[in-house]
């Protein structure tokens, strides 16, 4: 006991870790070189799903203590760190100059003594984030979805390799793949259990969004960032940045990501005027920038998927007011059919299984995946399963803002989309905002 | 690829339906020599007296397939339009066509006009009508005919709203009592290659149906512009497709088809529709009030769910077919039925019919041998089916086919039909539009 290690470095051992009681005669935590026997964490992106995977980790492993946060804003990293130390005592060890913000605070972040970094930023900046983060050696946890374009999910795949060849753990916010009852459910199909699958459907139809005003002191581009589900370059739109979860279950069912997508939407219901325009005033004196400043994503996107066994499945995202709300997964084969999470009918309507285990939620157990990863020395990797299935909601999306039939050979290997490319990335500074059109099916070209 | 060229055809607006051969008939078409006329039609002749009802581009040319069809027996006696001019241009194509009278015979005082103009063909003597006006005036047509006890070839879609659906399928059932012919022109039904696979897919060589697809993508139809001397209505009967209330929206006056095949294989109407859809590319108020594109999900008795959709718009990937998916095997209707494994089940080695011309083979036979077709309430169904989708998308909710068939109250046709002002309903939203 007490020889194992985290990240490759001596630590503490799982016993230890669990109990949550220094261990006697063990030797330190070289990459902290301060004798600690915790897991040390650190945040990028301090908003509601940041706090909250912190506070899943805090959940998994008694010991897991936060070191470090950063936030593009000041005032939000400022606020986590407050929480943290009010909510976790002395498993916050965040001190003044362990808050960092502006674009760049992530590389400031990574370059602390950590186990493991958790991030949460909008999806475009993952692949920078990611990057950074194994570069410097850090195992991660990271939500999904993240990239927003194909050139983001071929980085987060080329990190996942670096992550593996320098034994570092990376696992991500699909909570599913780590749910006791989808686990359980989608074992049963890889058996057999409703034949070979020749069809399926997954949702991610709900109400609506939140839309952030100006806060005081922003720039446009760090107000556009604040605010940043309603732009496409920052979220990947709702189909990815939602939807991906039920897209990756189906993944998940036939073991890899489609081979083509044929999608079709639209931005119909989605109303900001008013926000839009208040926002306008307040950043510029007059309202000439309503229109832009409500958005650029679509409302809907309904694909299908076609696997390369042939199955053909439909996969729908929306936001709609008033609507038929409806997010799950439904995966079909040749003896029966499955809601992915508990229960197996045959074609009579019998139900043939059903899950009796105790429920995980899973977003506990992705951070005790990942703690467990490190200190057995056994990582585990997601990167390229989470790259894969960002990729399939992103191919999606491309399909309905061009109109056109995607092949993933194309999408993986071929697409140039991307939005924020290395150079910008670096130069990114308070000040302007970046805009795009709203997609035209016909007109916006594929590329 | 078949399906493709087949779009391209559809895209023309008079062309699609010229191409066809009068030699591809169907087995129908022959039954003519020697076969006793019934007496519910023709008195005195043996002859069917036809008109025509709705003289555009599918009037024009279904009168041709009638004709192609039954190259003896059968005579256009009279025409009606809404436009004198259209009427004028599709006279002077058959006239051209067809020279000899006992095939084509409409002077001018067969020659109808005006709102009218389908009552006064219905009663010139007439034995039979071929109907092709804009769909949102079928079920009146259709009505007028059976009441007047004549037999009936209506285009697809046969409504545009439940009232209409509701109407068609009270007539239909006034048909059979009747004994009067019903066929409908979703062609699919009278071609071998399809009539042959679903006779395989029902005979259960695919197994149980779990899963089905159907689509119609494709890129813009014809815009007619508004003109200064048009009313309101007259500029949205001309310019039909863009308008719901005319055209039932794309999803039903084109995508119907493939709706239509996939009910066929289920043997039945969904039992849900959930859809979305929009207008990400149409926005020219040339183009009325409907969508660009649909996205359907239909959930089947059996709880087989399956995808339809289809959209309208240019330099946008085109597909138009239909799959339907088995426990055993399946089939994209190409004529050729698979295993799982990806082997050949079954190939169709049968003739290429011509459908657009076997449907009227089908009909005038069944008139003729006493056992009339009757395909009032099927077509009625799928075009149900088709507005089902379309009510889904447009208030964003999910809905029972049954309750769209027996509670809804969306009924869009004005009830006073007259040039004059029309307005012009906005563009539907998801929880703007109220659900009916």
């Amino acid at each position: 006991m007490g020889n194992q290690n985290i990240n490759g470095t001596k630590g503490i051992t799982k016993a230890s870790a669990l109990a949550g009681m220094a261990v006697a005669g063990a030797s330190v935590n070289m990459a902290s070189g301060q004798g600690t026997d915790r897991v040390r964490i650190g945040l990028i992106g301090c908003g509601g799903r940041g706090t909250g995977a912190v506070g899943d980790a805090m959940k998994a492993d008694p010991t897991v203590t936060i070191y470090g946060v950063a936030d593009l804003f000041e005032s939000q990293a400022k606020r986590a760190a407050g929480r943290f130390a009010q909510r976790y005592k002395d498993r916050c060890k965040i001190k003044p100059d362990t808050i960092f913000s502006g674009f760049d605070a992530y590389r400031k972040l990574a370059a602390m003594d950590l186990d493991y970094i958790v991030m949460a930023t909008p999806p475009v900046f993952r692949p920078y984030h990611l990057r950074a983060c194994i570069e410097a050696g850090k195992s991660v946890f990271m939500e999904k979805p993240v990239a927003v374009d194909p050139a983001g999910a071929r980085s987060v795949i080329e990190s996942g390799r670096l992550a593996a060849e320098k034994g570092l753990c990376i696992t991500c916010g699909t909570q599913r793949r780590h749910a006791s009852n989808y686990m359980s459910t989608i074992e049963q199909i890889h058996q057999g259990a409703i034949g070979e699958l020749v069809g399926g459907q997954c949702y991610w139809n709900g109400g609506g969004i939140w839309y952030r005003g100006v806060e005081e002191g922003q720039t446009e581009l760090e107000w556009q960032c604040h605010n940043w589900y309603h732009w496409n370059w920052l979220s990947g739109d709702q189909l990815v940045e939602q939807h991906v979860h039920n897209i990756d279950v189906l993944n998940w069912c036939f073991g890899g990501p489609p081979a083509k997508l044929l999608g079709m939407g639209g931005r119909l219901t989605r109303d900001y005027s008013q926000q839009a325009r208040a926002a306008a005033i307040k950043l510029n004196g007059d309202d000439k920038k309503t229109d832009l400043y409500q958005g650029d994503i679509f409302c809907h996107v309904g694909t299908e998927m076609t696997y390369p066994n042939g199955a053909r499945v439909l996969s729908m995202g929306r936001h709609a007011p008033k609507s038929t709300g409806r997010v799950n997964e439904r995966i079909v084969g040749t003896k029966g059919y499955s809601n992915c999470c508990n229960s197996i009918v045959d074609w009579k309507g019998e139900k043939i299984w059903s899950f009796e285990g105790r429920h995980t939620g899973g977003r506990t157990e992705e951070h005790q995946v990942l703690i467990e990863g490190m200190k057995n020395k056994k990582p585990v990797n997601e990167a390229r399963r989470i790259a894969e299935s960002t990729l399939t909601a992103i191919g999606c999306r491309m399909s309905a803002y061009t109109g056109r039939e995607i092949s993933w050979d194309w999408l993986l290997n071929s697409s140039k989309l991307e939005y924020l490319p290395p150079e910008l990335e670096k130069q990114l500074k308070p000040g302007p905002g970046i805009f795009h059109e709203v997609a035209v099916p016909g007109q916006t070209k594929l590329i | 690829m078949a399906n493709e060229s087949k779009v391209k055809r559809h895209v023309g607006q008079q062309s699609r339906r010229d191409f066809l051969k009068t030699s591809a008939l169907s087995a129908g078409a022959v039954v003519l020599a020697g076969a006793s006329l019934p007496s519910a039609y023709a008195a005195g002749s043996d002859t069917i007296k036809v008109g025509v009802i709705g003289c555009g581009g599918r009037g024009t040319g279904a009168a041709k397939d009638c004709l192609k069809a039954n190259p003896a027996g059968v005579q256009i006696w009279a025409m009606g339009d809404l436009f004198k001019d259209r009427l004028g241009r599709s006279h002077a194509g058959l006239s051209k066509n067809f020279t000899d009278k006992t095939q084509f015979d409409v002077p001018g005082d067969r020659q109808f006009t005006g709102w009218d103009s389908y009552k006064q063909v219905i009663a010139s003597g007439v034995d039979m009508i071929i109907t092709a006006t804009p769909p949102g005036f079928r079920p009146m047509v259709l009505k007028a005919a059976i009441d007047a006890g004549k037999h009936v070839f209506m285009e697809k879609p046969v409504a545009t709203d439940p009232a209409g659906i509701r109407s068609i399928i009270e007539s239909s059932s006034n048909a059979e009592a009747k004994k009067l012919a019903i066929v409908a022109g979703t062609q699919r039904r009278h071609q071998g290659r399809y009539v042959e696979t679903i006779k395989r897919i029902h005979d259960g060589m695919i197994g149980e149906l779990v899963s089905g697809q159907c689509y119609w993508n494709q890129g813009l139809l014809w815009v007619h512009k508004r003109k200064p001397e048009y009313s309101d209505m007259e500029w949205q009967v001309r310019n039909w497709l863009y308008f719901t209330w005319l055209s039932g929206d794309h999803i039903c006056e084109q995508h119907v088809h493939n709706i239509d095949v996939v009910n066929w294989a289920f043997d039945s109407m969904p039992s849900l529709a959930y859809g979305m859809g929009g207008r990400a590319a149409r926005k020219s108020p040339d183009c009325g009030n409907i969508y660009d594109h649909f996205c359907i999900e239909f959930e089947y008795a059996n709880k087989a769910r399956t995808i339809s959709m289809c959209r309208q718009t240019d330099k946008a990937s085109h597909r138009v077919g239909e799959r339907v998916v088995g426990t055993k095997g399946y089939t994209d209707f190409r004529g050729r039925i698979f295993d799982h494994k990806g082997n050949e089940l079954w190939k169709y080695e049968g003739p290429n019919t011509n459908p657009y011309v076997a449907e009227h083979a089908d009909l005038v036979a069944s008139i003729r041998s006493g056992k009339p077709l009757n395909e009032g309430k099927r077509v009625a169904e799928s075009t149900l089916t088709a507005i089902a989708g379309r009510m889904s998308a447009y208030t964003g909710r999910a809905m029972k086919l049954d309750w769209a068939l027996k509670s809804s109250k969306l009924d869009l046709v004005p009830k006073k039909l007259a040039f004059g002002p029309l307005e012009v309903r906005p563009v539907s939203k998801p929880g703007k539009t109220q659900l009916v």
